[in-house]
């Protein structure tokens, strides 16, 4: 978990760690693989097939069904296609196990609620099982009751899928649900100790 | 009063050459006109020519060089088929052919049936008539072809023999109506399908 | 498939800017189909005017005058034909047939055309068709009329209804005292026939009886009876059609009669003089489809103004694609392939609206100016028209495509909105 306050460089991060930008001084390199060495289109590939993204809220392209946004990742990125067999079946099967009634599935995703997009977007993260997913304080647009339960389907299925989570929060009370806590503080020191 | 002369001479001329102009069309350097007409398996064609696309020059033949070029171009326009290729299908054979050379006063008189006032301003056309002069060749065809509707395009060969012509204004009379069309020596091909 | 679905499914969520651009693109494109069909339409109505005849005769003047005044009545001859020039014309070898026309008075705003009988056999439209009576017969009387459908139907005649022949068109001096009947009624034809009064050529010369240089001779009234016994032989005539025995006599009859040396006669191949009248209106024709060409691409450029307005609120769907690792390309070719769509629906919509406009309007602009626009399945002219606006709208998109493109390229995931 990487925990900050919000101006502390957390999406920034996670933009360098998911490859759409690049660092100008130094490395970053994710699932032993140095970003910088990848060219423009390689890096939107490793993008599409490691990295399962979750944003803080408006995840899903608002027109499609639930079932096009899941599938969507799926479009670029073969590797995580070829490991599910039938996407549809998996898609509502992981609707089924986040808790979203099996009919949702053909819904249009704007007239979900906001729990459910979130919960759509997880399963959009998942599918294919990506080495990691990346959550930019998923739970932020939730309220306080509906957090936890969130955080619970989304351990579960991490779990489920041996997938490494990597979370942003403001949150300190988070902290003690995961393995690793990382304070943007510290990285912000060092950073600064460094110069 | 030379000078007079000169400019009734150019007056007269005027009408002159336009009563031509509708018979010949425009005598235009580089230009020449065929006419096509079909009935049955008979097709007829005449062909105006301007002395300069056939033999490069319009003035009366000055030396033996120049009588050889108008009978060469003579004998060529005198073998249509090897002017206007037609698809072997229609099995088109040359019945009549003829070509001749005619200065431009020579088919006034010919064609046209002037009463005496008209002749005499001819006269005086005449007399100045060596630094204007036009010839043109003049050929008339007639072929028979078996299998008219198997006639879909006329390649011009034409602009191979005679390179000094450009393009040939080309109207057709067939019992469905009659059409005009252009060939050019860059397009040298006449589409005619569903023409016949 | 899944972005095409998700390209659709975008541009139905923006249906009321989509649809706006859409029919913007629809009524260009009907415009510009409709300017293209009227243009076709009415080269092939004035082709089918005329048929069967090999030659038109008449007084000097130009090949293009002469055909619109004698077979359109369009415009006025500035002379006549003698009756003696008619003959010996019509006493050679090679003319099968000939026909004289004798233009110059109206009835009411109809021409009044002066003919003999051979007319209803020699004059042929659409391709070889014959005139037909729909009711009663052709002229047998001297003051019989056969008139036009349209005639018939504008001034609400029947047959042995009187007709008064005026002098001159739009004159108000009427040919009163000549008491002229209908006789019979044409069938429509979508030719000038449809609004033409016929009658024998002697009877334009009965009407003339008591008038001299366009105004009557006063005090002078001749009874009909009195007309009757008078020789009627006609003077001049207007023009002449003409049928020759062979094809292969065109040329030589043509070059004969231009050369005619009492009179000077102009004879005109139909389809050549009509060749020609193309070149001389295609100037117009052209500077209409330019008009017409222009709207299309304002309907393209407003397209593409649409869609710059539509990129900043756009940039969060972006985002998503690039977040699932879609490349900058694909965002690009996306939004392409939306304005694809979009020029092929609006393409499509503009066709149909061509089609109903088709069917909507056929019978009106066949009555207000004889023209019969077939409908029929696109010609492979439109056809291309359609392909043409599709990869144009493709074409114009590619400037908010890049923008788009390069705007995803600095937002990555995060659109700073």
């Amino acid at each position: 978990m990487l925990l900050g306050e919000s101006g502390s460089g957390k999406s920034t991060l996670l933009s360098l760690i998911c490859g759409t930008i690049l660092a100008n001084t130094g490395t970053v390199s994710v699932a032993g693989t140095d970003l910088a060495t990848l060219p423009g289109g390689a890096r939107d590939r490793f993008r599409a097939e490691c990295v399962g993204m979750i944003f803080q809220q408006f995840n899903l392209l608002t027109f499609g069904t639930v079932v096009d946004n899941i599938l969507l990742p799926l479009r670029f990125a073969p590797e995580r296609r070829k490991r599910v067999s039938d996407p549809t079946i998996k898609a509502a099967a992981l609707c089924k196990a986040l808790g979203l009634s099996e009919d949702l599935i053909r819904a249009k995703a704007a007239n979900l609620s906001v729990g459910q997009q979130q919960r759509v977007a997880v399963a959009r993260a998942l599918i294919g099982r990506p080495p990691i997913v990346v959550a930019d304080e998923p739970t932020s647009s939730l309220d306080a009751t509906s957090q936890t339960a969130f955080l619970d389907l989304l351990f579960d299925q991490v779990q489920s899928h041996g997938t490494t989570l990597l979370m942003v929060s403001h949150d300190p009370r988070l902290a003690e649900r995961f393995d690793r806590v990382i304070r943007m503080e510290d990285i912000a020191m060092t950073e600064r100790q460094a110069c | 009063m030379k000078r007079t002369l000169a400019i009734s001479t150019i007056l007269l001329a005027g009408p002159l050459l336009a009563e031509d102009t509708r018979q010949l069309d425009a005598h235009e350097h580089g230009v020449g006109e065929l006419n096509i007409a079909i009935d049955g398996t008979t097709l007829a064609m005449e062909l105006h020519a301007p002395g300069a696309d056939i033999v490069g020059f319009e003035y009366k033949a000055k030396s033996e060089e120049d009588r050889k070029a108008i009978d060469s171009g003579v004998a060529t326009l005198a073998r249509p088929l090897e002017l206007f290729v037609f698809p072997a299908a229609a099995e088109c054979n040359v019945t009549q052919a003829s070509a001749a050379l005619e200065s431009e006063d020579d088919h006034h008189d010919h064609d046209h049936g002037h009463d005496h006032e008209h002749h005499d301003e001819h006269a005086e056309h005449e007399e100045h008539a060596e630094e204007t002069t036009h010839s043109e060749f003049h050929a008339e065809y007639n072929l028979n072809c078996s299998d008219p509707s198997a006639i879909s395009e006329i390649t011009f060969a034409y602009f191979e023999a005679f390179p000094n012509a450009r393009e040939l204004e080309i109207q057709i009379a067939s019992a469905s109506g009659a059409q005009s069309f252009e060939v050019t020596r860059e397009q040298p091909t006449l589409d005619l399908r569903g023409m016949f | 498939m899944l972005i095409l679905r998700l390209a659709i499914a975008s541009l139905f969520a923006r249906a009321l800017t989509v649809g706006m651009t859409t029919l913007a693109i629809a009524l260009s494109v009907a415009l510009f189909l409709g300017v293209e069909k009227i243009r076709t339409g009415a080269k092939a109505s004035f082709a089918d005017t005329i048929s069967g005849t090999d030659l038109i005769v008449g007084a000097r003047s130009g090949s293009v005058q002469l055909l619109l005044y004698s077979v359109f009545r369009i415009g006025n001859a500035t002379n006549n034909v003698t009756w003696e020039s008619y003959q010996d014309i019509a006493a050679r070898p090679d003319v099968e047939w000939i026909v004289p026309i004798s233009l110059g008075d109206s009835h009411r705003q109809f021409r009044v055309m002066g003919t003999s009988v051979a007319f209803f056999d020699h004059y042929k439209y659409r391709q070889g068709r014959d005139l037909a009576v729909a009711e009663g017969a052709i002229m047998s009387d001297l003051f019989d009329a056969v008139i036009g459908a349209d005639v018939a139907k504008t001034l609400n005649y029947s047959i042995n209804d009187p007709i008064i022949v005026a002098h001159g068109i739009a004159s108000f001096k009427e040919h009163d005292d000549q008491p002229f009947r209908i006789s019979g009624i044409l069938e429509k034809t979508g030719t000038p026939v449809d609004r033409t009064v016929i009658v024998s050529m002697e009877a334009i010369e009965a009407i003339h009886v008591d008038w001299q240089g366009g105004g009557r001779i006063p005090g002078q009234s001749t009874p009909v009876e009195q007309i009757r016994q008078m020789d009627l032989t006609p003077k001049a005539v207007t023009a002449a059609l003409v049928g020759v025995e062979s094809p292969l006599q065109t040329f030589s009859l043509q070059r004969a009669i231009n050369n005619y040396p009492e009179e000077p006669l102009l004879a005109v191949l139909p389809g050549v003089a009509l060749q020609e009248l193309w070149a001389i209106v295609g100037v117009a024709e052209t500077a209409l489809l330019a008009v017409s060409g222009m709207v299309v691409v304002t309907a393209l450029i407003g397209m593409m103004a649409t869609m710059f307005s539509a990129l900043n609120e756009r940039r969060r769907e972006m985002a998503i694609f690039r977040a699932m690792g879609a490349r900058p390309n694909m965002i690009l070719s996306m939004l392409v392939l939306e304005a694809a769509l979009t020029a092929t629906f609006g393409a499509l919509l503009g066709l149909s609206l061509l089609y109903l406009g088709l069917v909507i309007a056929q019978p009106i602009i066949d009555s207000a100016y004889g023209l019969w626009l077939p409908i029929e399945f696109p010609s492979t002219r439109e056809l291309a028209v359609f392909l043409g606006v599709v990869v144009a709208g493709a074409i114009v998109s590619l400037v908010p495509a890049l923008r788009a493109y390069r705007l995803s390229l600095a937002d990555g995931m995060l659109p700073k909105t």
